[in-house]
């Protein structure tokens, strides 16, 4: 059943991407990047299981920002592309906050939701600084990573996929280390960012297809 | 803290957020603080919180901002350029709790189960609120949209422009979510107060906005 949620998950994000990208460009694309990551912060507080492989909920979101930013450098400059993985960084730092003060307020009497905020959002904080700070420094190794090797090789398949074996280990193990060491075992830890970077790298090679389609689109005037 | 504080805080970051915003990053920058405060303010309505004895639900201050934000657009742009925001507005929404509450029906894993069941929790019997916030997003700002158009053609002023596009508009906004998100729910009485304390802190929030659109008029378009 979480096999077939996911992938129509997937499937909603890719059919977003493609609408977006075809109405509004550009501005479709840095939507997407936002959109994707703001809700990737929000879900990278549950962990769910695929078959037998746990993995944090996120990892799709996550890769859909950054096929989005991918097809951004296709589009735009390098200094434009780093423009907006800043302002992408200070949304999440935005949305991190107001996450946490969310929770912090005193409920009222007959609100049953307040305790359960409190758990996810205030007993987990260290995931509110790590997910921005992760996201930042993945995406800016994105932006110098994606431009090199599409120097050397000028295929969609190979620069997105060997970016992503670069980027998504550091996300995962600033990430994982930054949020939840001393608290899972480091055996624990290693299994849930190897599992997410692996589940992470499938959606990846499923994108690299399509890739090729969404930055070849016209967008409709 | 107290509540009123936190929402003082809330208020202030949120003006301050839409100036940077919108200094360093212009309508790039309004796009994307309107994403994030539409996002914030759906989920932030699912918590009830006290002010005066007067129980209210949260994420009015991201909302109302929203409003402020379409009017900036209004004010440099044109009334063009607000079908796109309410576009956008409208998908990302969607989408978004679309996603959100497919990954709420997922099963858990054993590691920090704890935590992942609270996460279900907090969007347990959340649909209502959802469509509410939805349809009342959608509804007020194509009204504050033409509303405040009209305005700032009649007597193009943006204190004028802006208070009574937020008098008129927040209160449609407030009695259509009080309605939607609790009739049948609650006694009648509940929802008039919850559509009173609503109007009323939707109206210090669009009335402190001013600020970010005389501000941002004389921010220099590149």
């Amino acid at each position: 059943m979480n096999i077939l949620i996911y992938l129509s998950i997937l499937i909603i994000l890719i059919l977003f991407l493609f609408l977006i990208s075809k109405l509004l460009g550009n501005l479709g694309l840095i939507v997407t990047t936002i959109m994707t990551s703001i809700i990737a912060l929000i879900t990278s507080f549950k962990y769910i299981t695929l078959t037998t492989i746990n993995i944090n909920a996120s990892v799709v979101l996550s890769i859909t920002m950054y096929t989005s930013l991918y097809l951004l450098l296709e589009n735009t400059t390098k200094k434009e592309a780093k423009k907006i993985v800043v302002l992408n960084f200070l949304i999440n730092i935005f949305t991190a906050f107001f996450l946490f003060l969310m929770s912090y307020h005193t409920q009222a009497l007959i609100d049953s939701i307040s305790i359960n905020m409190k758990n996810v959002f205030i007993e987990n904080y260290r995931i509110l600084i790590t997910y921005p700070a992760s996201t930042f420094i993945s995406s800016l190794l994105l932006i110098n990573f994606y431009q090199k090797i599409k120097k050397l090789y000028d295929l969609p398949f190979i620069t997105t996929v060997t970016t992503y074996l670069v980027i998504g280990l550091v996300n995962n193990l600033i990430f994982y280390l930054g949020s939840y060491y001393n608290i899972f075992a480091l055996k624990t830890i290693i299994e849930l960012s190897l599992s997410t970077y692996m589940i992470g790298l499938i959606i990846t090679v499923i994108y690299s297809l399509i890739f090729p389609k969404i930055s070849k689109m016209k967008v409709i005037k | 803290m107290n509540s009123l504080y936190l929402l003082i805080i809330e208020l202030i970051i949120c003006i301050i957020s839409i100036i940077i915003f919108y200094k360093n990053y212009k309508l790039v920058g309004l796009y994307a603080y309107t994403i994030a405060s539409i996002i914030l303010s759906c989920m932030m309505s699912f918590k009830m919180i006290t002010v005066y004895n007067y129980d209210m639900n949260l994420g009015i201050i991201p909302l109302v901002t929203t409003f402020i934000v379409a009017n900036i657009i209004i004010q440099k742009i044109g009334p063009e350029e607000t079908k796109k925001h309410l576009l956008l507005t409208v998908i990302v929404l969607t989408v978004s709790y679309i996603i959100l509450l497919l990954i709420k029906m997922m099963s858990a894993s054993k590691i920090g189960l704890f935590t992942s069941a609270s996460y279900n929790n907090i969007f347990d019997n959340s649909l209502r609120i959802i469509f509410a916030n939805i349809v009342t997003i959608l509804y007020s700002l194509i009204l504050n949209n033409k509303l405040y158009y009209y305005l700032k053609r009649m007597k193009n002023n943006i204190i004028i422009s802006n208070i009574f596009s937020t008098i008129i508009i927040q209160f449609i906004s407030s009695i259509l979510f009080g309605i939607i998100a609790y009739t049948f729910i609650k006694e009648p009485i509940d929802i008039i107060k919850i559509i009173m304390i609503r109007y009323l802190m939707s109206l210090v929030v669009g009335l402190a906005g001013t600020v970010a659109i005389i501000t941002t008029k004389y921010i220099k378009e590149q």
